[in-house]
């Protein structure tokens, strides 16, 4: 699994042990509650509005430590409760009892209790000069004598030390009394983020025990001093097994009569479709969700092989709608019921798919419109068509890129793309010639002096990102030379970024003339190439001893263009006239074998396109080439 | 003293590592122990950290979210591919038919196939995962939605807004 699918799984949020509890999340709900999914919503709502409100409220009562307490603590069991409404009562229990949740829940539980205990019991039988940190031992004389109830004083009582010897102007008893309280439902708030955060349940714990834990007493969590082995069956823990769904259709299909009295409701949608042609027999416990909105649209693979139940796998007629459970869509990361639907095992599978290729899938159903629509699918069939995988997951995005991936991969891949390449830094080379120039002109002259000296030339300002190359024949439109075969040769190469702009597509970014090189004598060949410039290209190509400034000197050009081309690789045999062109991580390049005897020498021309609305970097270069 | 038990303990490490030839028991879901070479476990990245960072060798890895089938065929590519080095072409290109028809013979039961992905991925073995993805990848290339809802039993459930919107990407794209 590559660093694509995990980041792909850490955005879709998920764990395996994560997964876990989401399963059945929703999916048991019918037995126990018998509201609607509506009314489930609401009731949640309501609850956790509730809840807040209350919380807000027993702020306002600060001072007031008996009010405060009480309605502090109803609104914390009101929030923690109103989830209750969502996966039924039952299942909320049972995910707070959960083996890894079942500390924080009950430190949780235990200082809601605590809080409104103390408030009540402090200010009524105590008097409100009491102050828990005084001497005075304050269940010594009260029918309370536990010992426990003792250790967890001290406890207390050290926190609070701490916590009073920074306010003394606050030691007045009221106050004193009153900011127990909200320590104790600070430390409550404390631990209810471990019982929300499941991704690390023990270093949260950790934290919350630590607080609570005097220092002498020894670890009450041993996994540091165990070291590896613990770490092993650590990840056992976190690895649970996740129940394994054995599915009917594996095996067999059994008669639908046998699967109406739904034990899952995978059975139940399993009997939907062959009792959809005759009016059905009703089922024996019609689940409440049945005669509820049939619009709502749920994901459903029947079978995972299309051959064991060729009649439920027509795609036509929709069958029994009403059979399906509406879902609760707020939901964002529902999971699906059958296991074919699995997000780590498609993410992969797309990674084989092109474009028009993904494009039918995401048609096909909700679920895979849904994932099929994550940028990072989009973006790695993006580099990937671009042959620039390896070298782009490492170097790429030198800049974020802040459009979709998508869009961009729909617009660049509208004709016959060549390749691409990287360009990280504004500097890119243009050449024209095999015959590599000794020296270049300073940049200060401007590339068109370069250009019409030595056929080749640096550009400082050109867009850094993920170039794109392709490179047609065009008739020659105003030759009217006889030797002419009437032919162009032009390459291009476009900043992907590019084919998103509205400028370029209604033509009112153009192409300005760089400069023109003529060769007057016979070539064998016509030969463009454009390269990154910059020095990290360098040292990808293992040519340590170039630096940036080398470009002026000719053998280490021609090592550059050996290194990154592979010359041989888009050098066609010299009787072929057919263009090669070939494109490597840093640079793309054309050649094409020019038939002997027939030219009197070669023009090239260099054009740029400019961004002009925003900074003016150059987006395209185009070299045209022609035979004199 | 501890220093001294440390070293010899290193040492016992090495000594393991080198041999090579140290068995590891995986255990599928069912409770059915396989016993493999540590060359072919190594083919999983999990069973590999695991391995390396010294914990369970004894023990044995249980292995819950696997099944007996399951874990069968798998250990049948890792072996294939852990304990051979493929050094001639000969060996490649045995290896090359070893991974053809293992896939062919996978290709023909689709819920088979899923369960081996899935497996693959539960234990990072990287060629495998490769091997299955590419081969319903293959299943999907060249076919219509219609065809590729065929194919995977999967129920048409885009509403008209869906549908318009896809229409709305196609023609801007």
């Amino acid at each position: 699994m590559d660093a694509l699918t995990r980041l792909h799984r850490a955005l879709a949020g998920g764990d395996d042990d994560d997964e876990q509890p989401e399963d059945s999340i929703l999916g048991d709900t019918e037995g126990i509650c018998s509201l609607s999914p509506v009314q489930r919503v609401y009731g949640f709502a309501a609850c956790l509005v509730a809840g807040l409100a209350l919380m807000i409220l027993s702020l306002v009562v600060f001072v007031r430590p008996i009010k405060f307490a009480v309605m502090f603590t109803f609104g914390n069991i009101l929030a923690v409760g109103s989830t209750a409404f969502l996966i039924g009562p039952s299942q909320q229990l049972r995910m707070m009892l959960d083996p890894v949740r079942v500390y924080a829940t009950a430190i949780y539980g235990g200082f809601v209790f605590l809080a409104l205990i103390f408030a009540l019991w402090v200010s009524i039988i105590y008097p409100p000069s009491f102050s828990l940190w005084t001497d005075s031992y304050p269940f010594q004389g009260s029918n309370i004598d536990c010992n426990h109830m003792r250790d967890l004083c001290s406890v207390l009582k050290r926190v609070f030390a701490a916590w009073a010897s920074k306010l003394p102007e606050y030691r007045s008893p009221k106050y004193a009394t009153t900011v127990e309280v909200f320590e104790l439902q600070h430390l409550a708030l404390l631990a209810s983020h471990c019982l929300v955060g499941t991704r690390r349940p023990h270093r949260c714990m950790g934290k919350a025990i630590s607080l609570l834990r005097p220092p002498r007493e020894p670890q009450p969590r041993e996994s540091e001093g165990e070291g590896k082995g613990e770490r092993g069956r650590m990840m056992e823990l976190r690895k649970r097994p996740r129940p394994r769904r054995v599915d009917p259709d594996f095996v067999s299909s059994p008669p639908a009569s046998l699967l109406l009295p739904p034990p899952r409701k995978r059975a139940r949608r399993q009997a939907a479709p062959a009792a959809a042609p005759a009016p059905a027999p009703a089922p024996a416990r019609p689940s409440p969700a049945a005669r509820r909105r049939p619009t709502c649209a749920r994901v459903i693979i029947q079978s995972p092989v299309a051959g064991l139940q060729p009649s439920v796998c027509c795609p036509c007629e929709a069958p029994l709608r009403a059979c399906r459970l509406p879902r609760a869509s707020f939901l964002a990361r529902r999971r699906p019921p059958f296991d074919w639907y699995e997000a780590d095992m498609w993410t992969e599978v797309a990674k084989y798919l092109f474009g028009a290729e993904l494009v039918r899938l995401s048609s096909t159903c909700r679920w895979f419109r849904r994932l099929l629509a994550d940028e990072f699918i989009w973006r790695h069939a993006f580099l990937r068509d671009l042959s620039l995988l390896p070298a782009a997951a490492d170097r790429y995005p030198p800049r974020p890129l802040h459009r979709s991936w998508r869009l961009l991969y729909a617009a660049a891949f509208r004709a016959y793309r060549i390749g691409g390449f990287l360009l990280e830094s504004p500097y890119m080379l243009l050449t024209a010639k095999l015959a590599v120039p000794q020296w270049l002109p300073p940049q200060e002259d401007g590339p068109q002096i370069a250009i019409e000296m030595t056929g080749a030339c640096v550009l400082p300002n050109a867009r850094p990102g993920i170039w794109i190359t392709d490179f047609h024949l065009v008739r020659c439109p105003n030759c009217t030379l006889n030797k002419c075969a009437g032919v162009l040769q032009v390459l291009d190469a476009r900043h992907c970024e590019l084919f998103l702009e509205q400028g370029f597509w209604n033509g009112t970014w153009e192409y300005e003339d760089l400069g023109d090189h003529y060769n007057d004598e016979e070539t064998p060949t016509a030969a463009c190439a454009i390269f990154n410039a910059s020095t990290r290209a360098h040292e990808s190509i293992s040519c340590s001893s170039l630096d940036h400034l080398a470009f002026v000197n000719s053998s280490s050009l021609f090592i550059y263009i050996l290194g990154v081309l592979h010359s041989k690789s888009w050098v066609r045999r010299c009787d072929d006239p057919q263009p090669k062109a070939h494109c490597r991580p840093y640079a793309v390049a054309l050649n094409s074998n020019l038939l002997s005897n027939s030219n009197q020498g070669l023009v090239s021309r260099f054009q740029a396109m400019r961004d002009t609305t925003g900074n003016g970097q150059i987006v395209s270069i185009r070299i045209t080439q022609q035979i004199y | 003293m501890a220093s001294g038990s440390g070293a010899a303990a290193a040492a016992a490490d090495a000594e393991e590592k080198e041999s090579g030839s140290r068995m590891i028991t995986l255990t599928s879901n069912e409770g059915k122990a396989f016993v493999v070479t540590e060359a072919s476990a190594r083919q999983s990245a999990t069973i590999r950290s695991m391995v390396d960072d010294g914990g369970c060798v004894d023990k044995g890895f249980p292995l819950p979210n696997v099944d007996s089938k399951t874990l069968a065929r798998v250990i049948q590519y890792s072996d294939e591919h852990g304990n051979k080095e493929p050094h001639t072409v000969d060996e490649r290109a045995a290896l090359a038919k070893f991974d053809r028809d293992f896939i062919a013979e996978l290709d023909a039961d689709k819920a088979f196939l899923y369960d081996v992905t899935m497996a693959a991925n539960y234990l990072h073995i990287q060629g495998l995962l490769a091997l299955t993805t590419q081969c319903v990848a293959d299943t999907i290339k060249g076919k219509t939605p219609e065809e590729i809802r065929t194919a995977f039993g999967i129920e048409y459930d885009l509403t008209a807004q869906d549908e318009k919107e896809i229409k709305e990407e196609d023609t801007h794209a």
